[in-house]
C-alpha cells in the first residue's frame, strides 16, 4: 500500500533537519550585557531594595522628619488600614479602564489589521500622534470636555440622566481618564498580535461556524491572545499606579487612588516617608499577585 | 579574503557523521560527486539531506569524517572559506538590498574590482536584467528563485547547492525551472548538487541520483538505472511505484532463480536479484505489468499471478490503471496504456490475473 | 433583498470600521480641545472658555512668553534625547545579548528586563527618589537634569529591549547563512545584513523611548528636584491656571510629530519602491 503514497510525489516542502538559531556562547554575551544589566541594578534592583527598608523604619520621637533603621512592619499596617478605601479603588477602577479599553480598543485594532488597507498606516499615526500633546494637558482637556457647562453634562442634565449634576470630580471622570490615557497600550500590542495572525484563517473559521461571534470567539479571539493579555497589563498596571486621573478629574477625597497617597505621604506629610514607602510595596505586591495570577490563566511564554 | 581555500576537483564526503543531541542526521555517509555533474540528493523530509548539505557549505560542521573539493580538506573551515556557493530553499534573499546589490553581494566581499559588473552578467544569464533596481519582495517567486541562482553563481563556486530551489513554485514554473537550471548547469559546467524530496525532479535533472533514508544513501545510480533496477524496499517504493511481494529463493532455473510466495513460484533473473538465496521481496512496476480476464496459462508460469479481485478501475488518458487485490499478494497496482484497439472491458468485482515480462521484475532485500 | 435588509448589510459590513474611526474621533477629541483653547481670549483661568472675548492669536505669536516655559521645553528635549540615546544603545546591546547568546542567567536577565515593565511608575519614581536622596546625594548628585535622565534611561530600557527583540526574534537565519555563503565573515555578516535589517527594530525602539521619555510626568516629579520638564511645567501651573502657551506648543509638538512620522513613511516607501 504504501506503494500508492507517493503517486505524484509529495508536495509538503521539507523542512532543515536542524534548527539553525544561532545561538553563541562565550565572554562576548557578558560584554553586551553588563551595561544595561548594571544600570538596571543599580538604577531599579538597588532602589527597590532602599525603598524596602524605607519601609520597615520607624520615626525619631521628637524629631519630625528623622528615621532610624528598624524593621517595623506597622507601617505595612498602616498603610492597609488607612488606605485600603484607596487600594479598592485603585484596583477597581484600573481594572473598569482596561475593561473599557479592550473594548473600545479592539474592533480598532481589528480594522486596522484586516480592513484599513491602504490606510492601516495613517490609523497607526492616528494611535500614535496623541501621545505627543502631553499627556497632562490632553487630561486636562478631559476636564473642559466633561465640565459641567461642557456639551457632554449639559446634554446629560436635560435629560435628567447625572443624578449628581456633575461628570468632573466623580470616579466616572477618573475612570474615563484613565481609559483614555492607556488606550494606545491596548491597541497596538493587539494590532500587532492580529497582523501577524493569517485572514485566510479566519476566513476557514467563517466558513466552519458561519456564525460571526463563534468565530471570533473560537478563532480570532485566541488568535490575538498574547495581545490582549500584553495590552491589557500595560493598561492595568499603569492604571492602577496613576495618580494623575485622579489628581486632575476626580474629587479631594471620595475618588483618590492608592498613587495619591503615596504622592501626599512622599511630598506634603511630614514623617511620611515610610508609609509611602510601605504603600508603594503594597501596591506593587498587589500588582505583581494580580498580574501573576492573571498570566497564569491565560498566559503564553511569548510575554517573557 | 584571508583563509579563502581555493580548490578543484570532484566532492568527496568521507565517512561523514553528524549527530545532534538526540538523533543522528547523517550516518557515516560516504560519497563522491564528479566534477562537473549534476548530482541529486533525494529522500524525503528528516532523511538528512539538508544537513548533508549543510555540510558541505559549512553550516554545520560534521560529527566526524571530512569532506574535501579535489584534494583540499574543507572540513572545519567557515562558509565564508569555501569555495561552495547555495541556493537556499526560500531563497533568502536580502530584502533590504536591491537585486543588482543582492548578486554583487559575494564579489564585493570577495574584493572583485568589477562586482557590479559581473552582477550584471550573471542576470543576463537567468535573464533578469530589465529587474536589477527592484527589490526582491517586488519579485515573483519564480523571478526571485533565479535571482537566487545568480546570486550563487556569480561567484564561480566549484560547487553549487541547491536546497529544494524549486519546492516554492507552482507546478507549471517548476517545470519550467527545471529546463532551465539544466540549461544554466550545461553552459556553466559547474559541479550541482541538488537537494531535494521530489523524485520526478531529481530523475529529469540529474546525472546521478543517491536516495537517502534515515541519514544513509540507500542506492546511488543514473536515474534510468535506479529507476529499473531498486535495491531496496524503500527505493522501489520512493523512486516511482511498485508492486511488491515477500518470498523466499529456493531454487535456481539457469539464469533465473525461483521465488516461493505463498501462493506462487515467480522466476527473476540472476543478476536482478539481490540475494542468491533466502529471504527477498520480489516486486514489479505497474507500468510494467498487464491485466486479463482468464488466466493467461502455462506460457506465462512465473511470471504472473492471479487470479485475483479487480477493485477499482481509473481511466487518466494517458492509462488505465487498475488496482487488484491478490489473495495473499496484496493489493497490486496496473498501468495499462490504452494501445489495444479492443480494450478488456473489466468492472471491479470481476476475476483478473496479471502476468509480465520476466526482464522487468527485481527481487530487493526484505 | 430589501432595501432596509440591504441597509442592514451595508452597515454589518462596515461596522467594525465605524466603530473603529469612531475610536480615533475619541482619541483626537481632547487633542482637538487642546487647539481650540488655544486661542481662548481668557482673562484669569485657560480651564473655561471665555464667551466675551473674540478669539485670539495672541498665544500664538509668542509662545515661549509665560516666564519657565522655554527651559521646560528644553529640558524635556533634552532629557528625552539624551535618554533615548543611551537606553537605545544599552538596550539594543541586551536584546542582541538575550536572543543571540546562550550564558547562564538567560531566565533571570530576561526577568530583569521585564519586572520594570510590570512595576507602577508611583514605585520606580518613590524608589529613586529614596535613593537620589539617601545616598547619592553623597557622591554629589543632586535631583535635577541629570537625575531625570538617569530615570528615563531606566524605564526606556525595557521597552527597547522588547521592541528590538522581536524584531531579532522575526529575523530569518537563513539571511546570515546567505550572508556567511557569500564570503561575509562575522563582522560582514553582522554590518552588511544583520545590523540593517534589525535597524527598523532600533528606530521604532528610539522613537518609542523618545515618546515616553518626553510624555513621562510621574517619575520626573519625584526625582526632578528643582528642574523642570513640560509636563511637569504645565502639571504646576495647572493651579495658577495654565497658559495658553502651553496648549500652542503641545499642539505644535503633535503637529510636528505627525509630519515627521509622514515624512518617515514616505521616506520608507521610496526606498523600498523600484530605482
Amino acid at each position: 500500500m504504501s506503494a500508492l503514497a507517493h503517486i505524484g510525489g509529495s508536495t509538503s516542502g521539507s523542512a532543515p533537519a536542524a534548527q539553525p538559531t544561532p545561538t553563541k556562547r562565550g565572554k562576548v554575551a557578558y560584554l553586551l550585557l553588563l551595561p544595561g544589566v548594571l544600570w538596571l541594578i543599580v538604577f531599579f534592583v538597588v532602589p527597590l531594595v532602599q525603598l524596602f527598608t524605607v519601609s520597615l523604619q520607624s520615626k525619631f520621637p521628637g524629631y519630625p522628619g528623622y528615621y532610624y533603621r528598624d524593621v517595623n512592619f506597622g507601617n505595612y499596617l498602616t498603610a492597609v488600614v488607612d488606605y485600603w478605601p484607596h487600594f479598592a479603588r485603585s484596583l477597581l477602577y484600573a481594572g473598569l479602564a482596561t475593561l473599557l479599553a479592550f473594548i473600545l480598543a479592539y474592533p480598532l485594532a481589528y480594522a486596522m489589521a484586516f480592513k484599513a488597507g491602504k490606510w492601516r498606516g495613517v490609523m497607526m499615526i492616528c494611535v500614535i500622534a496623541p501621545f505627543f500633546t502631553s499627556f497632562i494637558l490632553r487630561t486636562i482637556a478631559w476636564r473642559q470636555i466633561l465640565s459641567d457647562d461642557g456639551w457632554i453634562a449639559s446634554a446629560l442634565n436635560a435629560l435628567h440622566l447625572l443624578p449628581g449634576g456633575h461628570i468632573t470630580e466623580t470616579w466616572v471622570a477618573v475612570v474615563a481618564g484613565l481609559t483614555y490615557n492607556f488606550l494606545p497600550f491596548m491597541v497596538l500590542p493587539i494590532y500587532a498580535s492580529l497582523e501577524r495572525a493569517d485572514p485566510k484563517i479566519i476566513e476557514a473559521g467563517g466558513d466552519l461556524y458561519a456564525n460571526g461571534l463563534t468565530t471570533f470567539r473560537t478563532v480570532t479571539l485566541p488568535m490575538s491572545m498574547p495581545g490582549v493579555l500584553a495590552g491589557t497589563l500595560l493598561t492595568f498596571i499603569p492604571a492602577a499606579g496613576d495618580y494623575v486621573n485622579a489628581e486632575l478629574l476626580g474629587s479631594d477625597i471620595s475618588t483618590k487612588m492608592v498613587g495619591n497617597g503615596i504622592e501626599s505621604q512622599f511630598f506634603r506629610v511630614v514623617d511620611g516617608y515610610p508609609t509611602a514607602a510601605a504603600l508603594s510595596f503594597t501596591l506593587m505586591a498587589a500588582i505583581l499577585a494580580l498580574v501573576f495570577l492573571y498570566v497564569r490563566k491565560y498566559g503564553t511564554e511569548e510575554l517573557l | 579574503m584571508a583563509g579563502f581555500r581555493e580548490a578543484q576537483g570532484d566532492l568527496v564526503l568521507e565517512n561523514v557523521t553528524k549527530s545532534f543531541t538526540t538523533f543522528t542526521a547523517v550516518d557515516d555517509l560516504s560519497l563522491t560527486v564528479p566534477r562537473g555533474s549534476f548530482f541529486a540528493l533525494l529522500g524525503p523530509s528528516g532523511c538528512g539531506k539538508t544537513t548533508t548539505l549543510r555540510m558541505v557549505a559549512g553550516l554545520e560542521q560534521p560529527t566526524s569524517g571530512t569532506i574535501r573539493i579535489g584534494n583540499t580538506d574543507l572540513t572545519g573551515s567557515r562558509p565564508y572559506e569555501r569555495p561552495v556557493n547555495t541556493v537556499f530553499q526560500s531563497y533568502a534573499l536580502f530584502p533590504h538590498l536591491s537585486v543588482r546589490d543582492n548578486v554583487a553581494f559575494g564579489p564585493k566581499r570577495r574584493g572583485v574590482k568589477d562586482a557590479l559588473a559581473q552582477a550584471d552578467a550573471t542576470l543576463s544569464l537567468v535573464q533578469l536584467t530589465h529587474l536589477a533596481g527592484r527589490k526582491p519582495t517586488q519579485l515573483s517567486g519564480g523571478q526571485q528563485q533565479r535571482v537566487a541562482v545568480a546570486r550563487a553563481l556569480v561567484n564561480h563556486p566549484e560547487v553549487l547547492l541547491l536546497d529544494e530551489p524549486l519546492g516554492a513554485l507552482d507546478l507549471k514554473l517548476r517545470r519550467e525551472m527545471q529546463v532551465e537550471l539544466k540549461r544554466i548547469q550545461t553552459e556553466v559546467g559547474l559541479t550541482f548538487v541538488h537537494v531535494t524530496h521530489d523524485q520526478e525532479e531529481a530523475m529529469t535533472m540529474a546525472d546521478t541520483v543517491a536516495v537517502m533514508n534515515l541519514g544513509k544513501i540507500e542506492q546511488m545510480g543514473a536515474p534510468d538505472v535506479l529507476y529499473d533496477l531498486p535495491r531496496t524496499k524503500f527505493v522501489a517504493n520512493f523512486l516511482g511505484q511498485s508492486n511488491l511481494m515477500s518470498g523466499h529463493v529456493d531454487d535456481t532455473d539457469g539464469d533465473n532463480v525461483v521465488v516461493s510466495t505463498a501462493q506462487h513460484k515467480l522466476r527473476l533473473r540472476k543478476s536482478r536479484a539481490a540475494a542468491g538465496s533466502g529471504d527477498i521481496a520480489f516486486g514489479v512496476r505497474p507500468e510494467k505489468t498487464r491485466i486479463h480476464n482468464a488466466d493467461p496459462g502455462p506460457a506465462a508460469a512465473g511470471n504472473s499471478i492471479g487470479p485475483g479481485t479487480l477493485v477499482d478501475v481509473s481511466f487518466t488518458g494517458v492509462a488505465t490503471q487498475y488496482l487488484v487485490d491478490v489473495p495473499e499478494a496484496g493489493r497490486w497496482a496496473v498501468y495499462e496504456q490504452n494501445l489495444d484497439l479492443e480494450r478488456i472491458d473489466s468492472r471491479p468485482g470481476d476475476t483478473v490475473w496479471i502476468s509480465w515480462d520476466p526482464g522487468h521484475a527485481f527481487g530487493v532485500r526484505p | 433583498m430589501s432595501t432596509s435588509q440591504r441597509l442592514r448589510f451595508w452597515i454589518a459590513n462596515r461596522f467594525v470600521m465605524i466603530v473603529a474611526i469612531l475610536v480615533l474621533v475619541y482619541l483626537f477629541l481632547p487633542v482637538a480641545y487642546t487647539f481650540v483653547f488655544s486661542f481662548n481670549n481668557y482673562k484669569k483661568s485657560n480651564i473655561q472658555w471665555n464667551p466675551e472675548g473674540s478669539p485670539t492669536l495672541d498665544h500664538w505669536k509668542n509662545p515661549f512668553g509665560p516666564p519657565g516655559i522655554k527651559d521646560a521645553l528644553l529640558t524635556s528635549l533634552g532629557v528625552g534625547a539624551i535618554a533615548t540615546l543611551v537606553a537605545t544603545v544599552l538596550g539594543t546591546l541586551l536584546a542582541f545579548a538575550l536572543v543571540r547568546h546562550d550564558f547562564r542567567g538567560k531566565g533571570a536577565g530576561n526577568i530583569l528586563v521585564f519586572v520594570p515593565m510590570a512595576t507602577p511608575e508611583i514605585v520606580l519614581g518613590a524608589s529613586l527618589l529614596t535613593i537620589f536622596v539617601q545616598g547619592f546625594n553623597q557622591v554629589g548628585l543632586t535631583l535635577g537634569f541629570w537625575t531625570i535622565v538617569i530615570a528615563h534611561i531606566m524605564f526606556c530600557l525595557s521597552f527597547v529591549v522588547v521592541t528590538v527583540k522581536a524584531r531579532l526574534q522575526s529575523l530569518d537565519p537563513r539571511l546570515e547563512e546567505a550572508a556567511q555563503d557569500l564570503y561575509a565573515g562575522p563582522g560582514g555578516t553582522f554590518w552588511r545584513v544583520t545590523f540593517p535589517l534589525v535597524l527598523p527594530g532600533i528606530v521604532s525602539a528610539a522613537l518609542l523611548s523618545f515618546s515616553l521619555s518626553f510624555d513621562d510626568f510621574i517619575i520626573t516629579n519625584f526625582v526632578s528636584g528643582d528642574a523642570t520638564t513640560f509636563p511637569k511645567f504645565v502639571y504646576v501651573s495647572y493651579l495658577r491656571g495654565i497658559p495658553a502657551e502651553a496648549n500652542v506648543i503641545g499642539f505644535s509638538l503633535f503637529v510636528i510629530a505627525v509630519l515627521l512620522v509622514i515624512a518617515g513613511q514616505v521616506v520608507g516607501s521610496r526606498r523600498r519602491s523600484p530605482a
